[in-house]
């Protein structure tokens, strides 16, 4: 009975040591003083154009989703804002270049300069694609859950009968 | 044919079928592996990754379920209780017949409804069909062979299953050897 009670420990401690090694991606963030950018207003057709550039520190070799918000600011007051989303690959300790051309309908008058208008970056989060819970994981995770617990069913029961079976052939 | 060779034909044709059953398995594997591969190479349809997700995912849970499924067929073979591991081998086979047809058939469905890169989606959800086919077959065999088996083995060992003697063969007695 000692022996199946060391068994047991060892898958229990083995499964939780697997799925901390699978829980364990980490995210990637942005790297300071990395932003910059040109906007250009075009006063005849009442649109501001906006070509967004910043760097993403990436530690682990996998596919990330660089998610990130754009403000769009003509004399301090907030014109528009937008939530993008970008996929980025990394080789591990990458930092890796995002670029984002932006288009905004906005028309602030004839004689305006592009230098009264702003963009702002915020909220960028840069999370592994992997390590994020997919639509179909359940399947993976059920079946897994019921198979690892009849095959450590399918052991105890196998040295239990064969116990059983040696005693009844000692009597 | 007698008893001995129809056993050893049967068993035979058990071992070809976990064969194909532990082969299809590692197939499944190495695909849930490498699923996510097309997507980091290019840029694919978000249908396509859809879909490779769906093999992923599917594919780990029937090698979850195929590998205490093969594990119970040799606790059949070694264990001292061969009825009652023949009878887990036989529902834990039904178990995985009815896992891939289930998949075969979402899967299939899933695909028909997407609307972009359709020809790919298909393609590669048959690809994934060819592996499921091929442990739905190896695993209805192995489900026929234990049912057969445990079937006999409950039918001899209980004498309730025996066949009743008749009144004839109660009555008739063998022939004096005087007459």
């Amino acid at each position: 009975m000692k022996k199946i009670k060391v068994f047991l420990a060892l898958i229990f401690s083995l499964a939780c040591m697997f799925s901390l090694v699978a829980c364990g991606g980490r995210d990637g963030y942005f790297v300071d003083d990395s932003a910059n950018g040109d906007i250009t207003y075009y006063s005849s057709l009442g649109r501001v154009s906006a070509s967004v550039e910043f760097q993403v520190y990436l530690p682990e070799a996998s596919m990330y989703e660089v998610s990130y918000t754009l403000k769009l600011y003509y004399l301090d007051s907030l014109i528009n804002t937008e939530t993008f989303t970008s996929s980025a690959k990394s080789k591990g300790n990458e930092i890796v270049d995002i670029s984002k051309y932006w288009s905004v309908d906005y028309y602030a008058g004839s004689n305006v300069s592009s230098y009264y208008f702003e963009v702002q970056v915020s909220n960028i989060t840069a999370k592994t694609k992997s390590s994020g819970l997919s639509e179909y994981s359940g399947f993976a995770i059920g079946f897994g859950v019921v198979g690892g617990l009849t095959l450590v069913g399918l052991i105890v029961l196998f040295i239990i009968l064969n116990k059983k079976g040696d005693k009844a052939q000692a009597e | 044919m007698d008893k001995k060779t129809v056993q050893t034909i049967m068993s035979v044709v058990l071992g070809i079928a976990a064969f194909v059953i532990v082969a299809a398995l590692v197939s499944l594997f190495f695909g849930a592996i490498l699923a996510e591969d097309p997507v980091e190479i290019s840029e694919t349809a978000e249908s396509v990754e859809k879909v490779l997700l769906y093999v992923k995912n599917s594919s780990i849970a029937v090698i979850c379920i195929g590998i205490p499924t093969v594990v119970c067929y040799f606790f059949t073979f070694f264990s001292k209780s061969k009825k009652a591991f023949g009878l887990i081998s036989a529902i834990l086979s039904l178990v995985l017949v009815e896992m891939c047809l289930g998949f075969i058939f979402d899967l299939r469905s899933i695909v028909l409804k997407l609307t972009d890169d359709v020809s790919t989606c298909y393609s590669l959800a048959t690809a994934f069909f060819t592996d499921l086919i091929e442990v739905l077959v190896s695993c209805l065999i192995s489900c026929a062979y234990f049912i057969v088996v445990t079937v006999c083995a409950f039918r001899t060992k209980n004498p309730a299953a025996q066949p009743v003697p008749t009144v004839e063969q109660t009555t008739v007695a063998p022939p004096a050897q005087g007459e």
